[in-house]
């Protein structure tokens, strides 16, 4: 039976078989291309084996013992999470072969932290969602001291000990989860009424998920970390980490609170740490001056909005939908911002919101890609950051929490403020663009595809907002 | 008749645009953009005048499935009736004036017509859009060429303007998305749709929320949607961003802003203001409109004011539409029930947008000319402009008198309109505004004399401009100032021929 298990289980597994291929290969040889196929191979093979199950599904089914779930809702982040690490392997070949000094450890352990993504979003008991939330962040600390500035092993010290911290927090939370429920399965839960173990519980099991999700209060490591570690660790962390979270958010926040007891002060505590994490992103990213570090609070931001698709969820379960649309939306938009900025830094050398002025006269295409994410991170129209921005607030709004919606729009208009200030370096400034270096263009192409993908979504949600609608009827 | 008429007009300023990114010489750059702008006003003439006023209601709609999800519903669907067609006309002539007005450029060519056109097609899309979200797409996605035309190509403290337009603008369409989307929660209202479309099966919002309860008071909604307005119109207290986007944007931008960007405003009060808020349960627009035709005389009478006292004639200008969007809120809201009010002061109000936009359309573009020449603006350097550039005083003398109200012009037709019919609803605040025009006419006199009149006042040591060299302007700088004040004398000898559509779309929207 257990062997009827694995068949679900298949693309984790050749993901675990490609990182360590990966590490093998380089005792026998040195050749880039060799290890850098053989990664896009393996990660190939495994995205087409989640297409055929994706297609092929039948029903949702609980394998090993009930620690983890095979349902389409895992299928479809799945696939998200390996088409995002294929674009930054892609994107980032330039930076990983010329950059990284152990090249096949680095990819190694971002492969094996993408295996602990794909156990995170399928598990469905407490201790294998301990278990693999590990297993998604250890490799990510080794990851961030790969950086070659004096910032790194700072920003990695930073992530280890919170992460940690976080994690601690987290079981706290299980333990009154437990004691209140009977269970450390999400799908045997028995909340009958509401008592001061459960709140507890969930606000610490939040506290421990917000560490990852860089949600105010708890996004201190942020613009530290993001500071010091290489751009690919940086893209990773912002999106498929992001993606990894708010997935595991959604299904244990939609198999606990799927009773019919009313959580108001709950609801009232999640929509004030919304707002927090909405206004401090907004605030601290107005005054940074350096690229890496505004784009890290605008992640702080980003989350805050991304939380008011959750706190919907507690009472209207559908609202689930907008949330994850919001984080598959500011992942691909993501993508475009942050291959485009490696681009500009490979250019000038600087991480400086001043030294990409001018920009667009000497190098125009890297420019309008980047110009594109900015709108998209701002909510304009035609863009998928706009309509995740209206599902979001229109889940809010449904769910009675018009305050925390108006909150959320008057925050979007305060982004405006750097955001312009981005474009108006690039586009508007008069000044001469100093260029310091040279580019690879694989960057620029790759964020391209995903602006494209950002015009397309924007223009005609639908294409998968039906999908996601779908999944999440489905959990 | 063609199919998706209404679809081409729309897009294709925006089709036009992405092609020009393949053009690489200036001439032909400039030639495909005006012959572009000519073909989209060449598609709205067509569109107004094959508008069959017999039939009345909507027409030309393009409707398909667009997002559907549990969380939001929303289709696209676009479509002209009596009171959006003239406006549709306005953007085309508009947008043809500002690209021709446009023909000196030098500075960044290609993506100057790019953002001019985009702009087109978001105004456009505005005013034909006919669901509540694709309105708002539309209404929100002209920041970013206005912001990209006013920061590059202004002058002055651009940077700082276009700035303060864009967050402005958007501080105001925040307050219309939470509107919009209090709207679609209501478990009355099952989609977006703006109007009732019987042969689709469409049911308007205005008949889904007759009489039912909202997820937010229906006042509350009336408010979010009538300060994200409000803004826009612009309306005193919050017309601080237009005076600054005025001076410091290029001629071209200017005749957009004041000529069809503020009209949007206007057209949003009509259609969802109006529109909607005449049912609803425990609210009505009538419990209001003692505030809004106080606002809208407090417009008037600040804006006009304020002109008095400017000295750069754009600025003058900018001020000055301040005080005659008042005029479109005067006549918008006199009214206190839902029989006691005046077709001729809401059909004035929906005239005044019009008359505005070609009115200001031409004494910004007469503006940019004599800058262009004098590379001032300021009225104490200027002085006894008619005696170099005969042609351009003309068509400024045009504009300054069709602006104070002078019979025979379009701006009388429209300010008597809404005189007539408010003097019987808010008869105090009427006769208040009605001042409005005797400062007008002050202002206006007082800067064309100044301006154009009298003795030149530059100093002998000032080389701002040399005023024995400067020359008229030539017959290509000339056309558009023909085209833009055909409508302004056509309407104030025959102002039927739009106040007949007008006319028909107020009497849909009136239950």
């Amino acid at each position: 039976m257990i062997y009827d298990d694995i068949f679900y289980i298949l693309s984790p597994i050749i993901l675990t078989f490609t990182a360590l291929f990966v590490l093998m290969i380089d005792f026998f040889t040195n050749k880039k291309p060799v290890i850098f196929i053989s990664t896009l191979f393996g990660l190939g093979i495994s995205l087409i084996v989640l297409f055929i199950q994706y297609f092929t599904f039948e029903k949702n089914q609980t394998l090993f013992f009930e620690t983890i779930v095979f349902d389409k809702f895992y299928l479809f982040s799945a696939i998200t999470l390996i088409l995002i690490t294929l674009a930054i392997f892609i994107a980032f070949y330039d930076y990983i072969v010329n950059q990284i000094s152990f090249r096949s450890e680095f990819i190694s352990l971002l492969i094996l932290s993408l295996v602990g993504s794909l156990f995170v979003i399928m598990a469905i008991d407490f201790i294998t969602i301990y278990l693999s939330l590990e297993l998604s962040s250890l490799p990510i600390i080794a990851l961030i001291a790969f950086g070659k500035g004096k910032f790194s092993l700072e920003a990695a010290f930073k992530y280890l000990i919170l992460a940690s911290f976080s994690t601690g927090i987290f079981l706290t939370g299980v333990v009154y989860i437990y004691g209140a429920s009977g269970s450390i399965n999400l799908h045997y839960l028995n909340i009958t009424e509401i008592n001061p173990a459960i709140i507890l519980g969930m606000v610490f099991l939040f506290i421990g998920l917000a560490f990852k999700l860089s949600i105010a209060p708890w996004h201190m490591w942020t613009p530290d970390t993001y500071q010091g570690s290489p751009m690919p660790i940086v893209t990773y962390l912002s999106t498929a980490s992001k993606v990894a979270g708010f997935v595991l958010t959604i299904r244990i926040f939609s198999e606990i609170f799927s009773n019919d007891l009313s959580y108001t002060n709950l609801i009232i505590l999640l929509s004030i740490i919304s707002f927090a994490s909405m206004t401090i992103g907004n605030l601290g990213a107005i005054l940074q001056k350096d690229l890496k570090r505004l784009f890290a609070y605008s992640t702080v931001a980003h989350a805050g909005y991304m939380l008011v698709g959750i706190i919907a969820l507690i009472t209207t379960k559908s609202s689930a939908s907008t949330t994850m649309f919001y984080v598959v939306g500011y992942a691909i938009t993501n993508l475009s911002v942050f291959f485009s900025l490696q681009h500009m830094i490979n250019l000038t050398k600087s991480t400086s919101v001043d030294s990409i002025k001018g920009l667009f006269h000497s190098h125009p295409y890297v420019s309008v890609v980047f110009a594109l994410g900015i709108l998209s991170l701002l909510g304009i129209p035609a863009t998928v950051g706009f309509m995740g921005k209206v599902l979001v607030f229109s889940s809010a709004v449904n769910n009675g929490l018009v305050l925390l919606a108006i909150a959320g729009v008057i925050n979007s208009f305060v982004s405006a403020y750097y955001y312009l200030g981005l474009l108006r370096n690039v586009f508007v400034s008069s000044d001469k663009f100093e260029q310091n270096g040279n580019s690879n263009n694989l960057y620029i192409l790759v964020a391209f595809i995903s602006s494209i993908l950002v015009l397309v979504l924007g223009i005609y949600p639908d294409i998968i907002l039906s999908t996601i609608d779908n999944v999440i009827a489905g959990l | 008749m063609i199919n998706y008429l209404v679809t081409i007009t729309v897009f294709f300023p925006a089709i036009t645009a992405v092609f020009l990114l393949f053009l690489k010489n200036r001439d032909k750059i400039i030639f495909a953009a005006i012959l572009s702008s000519v073909i989209t006003f060449a598609f709205s003439l067509l569109l107004f005048l094959s508008y069959d006023k017999s039939l009345g209601g909507i027409q030309f709609i393009d409707h398909f499935k667009w997002i559907d999800s549990y969380n939001i519903k929303s289709s696209y669907l676009l479509g002209i009736d009596g009171f959006s067609a003239p406006l549709v006309l306005l953007t085309g002539l508009l947008s043809l004036v500002a690209c021709m007005a446009s023909w000196r450029i030098k500075l960044r060519v290609k993506e100057y017509f790019i953002w001019i056109l985009l702009l087109e097609t978001s105004v456009m899309g505005v005013f034909t859009s006919l669901d509540l979200l694709l309105f708002f797409v539309f209404f929100e996605f002209e920041l970013i060429p206005m912001y990209m035309l006013i920061s590059i190509w202004g002058s002055g403290r651009k940077e700082y303007s276009a700035t303060k337009f864009v967050i402005f603008t958007l501080a105001g369409g925040a307050f219309m998305l939470i509107a919009i989307l209090a709207l679609f929660s209501s478990e009355a209202v099952t989609s977006l749709s703006m109007v009732s479309i019987n042969e689709l099966g469409i049911v308007g919002i205005p008949e889904m929320i007759a009489g039912q309860k909202l997820i937010i008071p229906a006042s509350v909604i009336f408010i979010f949607f009538f300060i994200a307005f409000a803004v826009k119109l612009p309306l005193w207290p919050l017309h601080n961003w237009l005076p600054d986007a005025h001076t410091d944007a290029p001629t071209a931008v200017s005749i957009m802003l004041a000529g069809v960007l503020l009209k949007m405003a206007g057209y949003g009060l009509f259609r969802i203001n109006l529109g909607f808020f005449q049912e609803t349960e425990g609210f009505q627009i009538f419990d209001y409109t003692n505030i809004l035709v106080l606002l809208g005389t407090i417009s008037i009478i600040y804006g006009a004011i304020v002109t008095l006292r400017q000295t750069d004639l754009k600025r003058l200008i900018a001020y000055s539409s301040i005080s005659h969007m008042g005029y479109v809120l005067l006549g918008f809201s006199a009214m206190t029930n839902n029989q006691n009010f005046s077709y001729y002061s809401l059909n004035g109000s929906a005239m005044q947008m019009f008359t505005h936009g070609t009115i200001t359309g031409l004494s910004f573009l007469t503006v940019g000319l004599i800058y262009d020449r004098t590379h001032t603006r300021d009225i104490n350097k200027l002085g006894a402009l008619t005696r170099k550039m005969p042609m351009i005083a003309v068509f400024f003398m045009i504009s300054g008198l069709a602006s104070l109200g002078l019979p025979g012009f379009s701006g009388f037709v429209s300010e008597i309109m809404i005189f007539l019919g408010s003097y019987k609803i808010y008869p105090i605040h009427t006769i208040i505004s009605a001042f409005g025009v005797v400062l007008a006419a002050g202002y206006i006199l007082w800067m064309t004399q100044r301006a154009l009149f009298g003795e030149n006042k530059l100093q002998n040591d000032d080389k701002t401009y040399d005023f024995k060299s400067l020359k008229d302007a030539n017959l290509f700088d000339l056309l558009p100032a023909f085209l833009i004040t055909i409508p302004i004398i056509i309407i104030g000898v025959w102002p039927n021929i739009f106040i007949d559509f007008f006319d028909l779309g107020i009497k849909e929207m009136i239950k």
